[in-house]
């Protein structure tokens, strides 16, 4: 077996444990969106909801994130952060609402390698995504959606550090979320003022940019998606 | 939950709009929640291989072997550190080589190939901060040396650490060379040059870049002339095979940490 081989047979093994959180995360939501899915479908916006714009502003903690895994250069992970969105959304059917929304996230880069662990600055991510956003659970008048993002984002900050010195400065970006509420009585799920709680998962694709092998003294390095979790409150008006 | 479907499904004609028809997936709530399972399990699945497919890098490989001149001792600075150089002043009579032009330079060139901030080469602001002090020999040591001999034997330029002892299973680390003058100090590295050595301002420039080449790990000599590591340097700037050989030690655990 080559070192490549085993270099990539580690790294999935890490991958599985390093992801662990997050797949929990996210198999909750799924098994919680199965559970009790048929309670959400009895229900349709009223006509004063259903074509309207709604805004909604968020503040969020960026927890963390995986930008760069390696059995022979650092590993590149963000530590806790901060988040700040603003966006507007309407219904796109009884069901579904579909909407944008722009968003800021700022955490500190930690390197590790060899046993050592150091600071790479600060790492600024701008997204700019289109969400769309299904009901999964309404219950004891809590009402929960499972949304689901993609765009473009924008990397800011950091450019001195591999990958984000060599990768595109706009990439695309993908998510899932769970966005849980205080749904009003009789009201629909796009009823226009809530604080909401968000708890989501994006992954953002690097790519490294092809000049890689071209010369010597740079890094070999394959394309991939970077991971990110984050948390909120949504304030919806 | 079958008990819960019964009550809603009894209640729900009276909360219904009265003109507004169910969708027929309501009228199935369980064959809903099936079909709502499979989006997302599927969403999950697709996600998950995503996620799991994470960017990579490796290190290149070294262009040159980097502990020659060590005796195969791997020597650098632990990863993160900011590296502090202060310039003594050469007396007047010594320009017109400018040593703080040569350093500023060598600085910001090697800052370059550190491609994970593993350091960072900064001016000092005063010389008892400065973990590398870089001076010409036609101004006064500026350091007490350590236990190892101080021997430039006459070298344009000159690189000088020494390792200190450590406990059982820790790493050794250089020890803190004295002021002379100004208390105990920080530093670690003493780059000596010899201005009577060199012709030009290029030449000064060349050394000093070499001599920051060893005072970062590079304990070795190249075997070409376009590399800064060559024995008798005249590039100014880290070739690839320079920033390859660096950049691969960066990577490995030192014998001797500066």
């Amino acid at each position: 077996m080559s070192s490549e081989h085993v270099a990539r047979s580690v790294r999935w093994r890490w991958c599985g444990g390093r992801n662990r959180e997050a797949l929990v995360l996210l198999s909750s939501c799924a098994l919680y969106t199965s559970e009790l899915s048929g309670q959400t479908g009895t229900r349709r916006p009223t006509s004063a909801t259903t074509h309207r714009w709604i805004a909604s502003g968020e503040v969020s903690a960026a927890l963390g994130g995986t930008w760069l895994t390696s059995t022979t250069a650092p590993t590149v992970r963000t530590d806790i952060g901060v988040g700040l969105s603003v966006g507007a959304h309407r219904a796109l059917s009884a069901r579904t609402r579909g909407g944008f929304a722009l968003r800021v996230q700022s955490q500190p880069l930690r390197l590790s390698e060899a046993g050592t662990s150091w600071d790479g600055g600060t790492l600024t991510v701008g997204d700019l995504v289109g969400t769309l956003a299904v009901p999964a659970l309404r219950a004891g008048g809590i009402q929960s959606e499972v949304e689901i993002s993609s765009g473009l984002s924008l990397l800011a900050g950091a450019r001195g550090i591999y990958p984000f010195s060599s990768a595109g400065t706009i990439t695309p970006v993908i998510g899932l979320g769970a966005n849980v509420f205080r749904a009003a009585p009789g009201s629909g799920h796009t009823h226009n003022r809530r604080l909401s709680m968000i708890v989501r998962y994006d992954l953002i694709r690097l790519d490294p940019g092809p000049t890689l092998a071209a010369s010597q003294d740079t890094f070999s390095g394959t394309a991939g998606w970077a991971s990110r979790i984050s948390a909120g409150l949504r304030v919806h008006r | 939950m079958g008990v819960a479907h019964q009550r809603r499904l009894a209640g729900a004609p009276l909360k219904r709009p009265a003109l507004v028809p169910l969708p027929s997936a309501v009228s199935t709530p369980r064959a809903s929640a099936w079909s709502r399972l499979r989006v997302a399990v599927s969403g999950v699945c697709v996600l998950s291989t995503f996620a799991c497919d994470a960017p990579t890098a490796s290190r290149p490989k070294p262009a040159f072997a980097p502990t020659t001149l060590t005796g195969g001792v791997l020597y650098r600075w632990e990863s993160g550190t900011t590296i502090r150089v202060w310039v003594v002043n050469s007396p007047p009579s010594a320009a017109p080589l400018d040593l703080g032009l040569a350093t500023r330079q060598a600085i910001e060139r090697w800052n370059a190939v550190a491609a994970f901030r593993e350091f960072t080469l900064k001016s000092a602001t005063r010389i008892d901060e400065a973990q590398i002090i870089i001076y010409d020999g036609v101004a006064a040591l500026p350091v007490s040396v350590g236990t190892c001999g101080f021997n430039p034997r006459g070298a344009a330029g000159y690189t000088y650490f020494c390792p200190g002892t450590a406990a059982v299973g820790a790493i050794p680390r250089a020890e803190i060379l004295p002021l002379s003058q100004d208390g105990p100090g920080l530093t670690t590295v003493v780059i000596r040059l010899d201005r009577g050595r060199v012709s030009n301002q290029s030449s000064y420039n060349a050394i000093v870049a070499h001599e920051f080449g060893h005072a970062l790990g590079i304990g070795a000599h190249s075997d070409l002339p376009t590399d800064v590591m060559f024995g008798l340097p005249t590039a100014e700037t880290p070739s690839e095979r320079d920033r390859a050989t660096l950049r691969w030690l960066l990577g490995q655990h030192p014998a001797l940490v500066l």
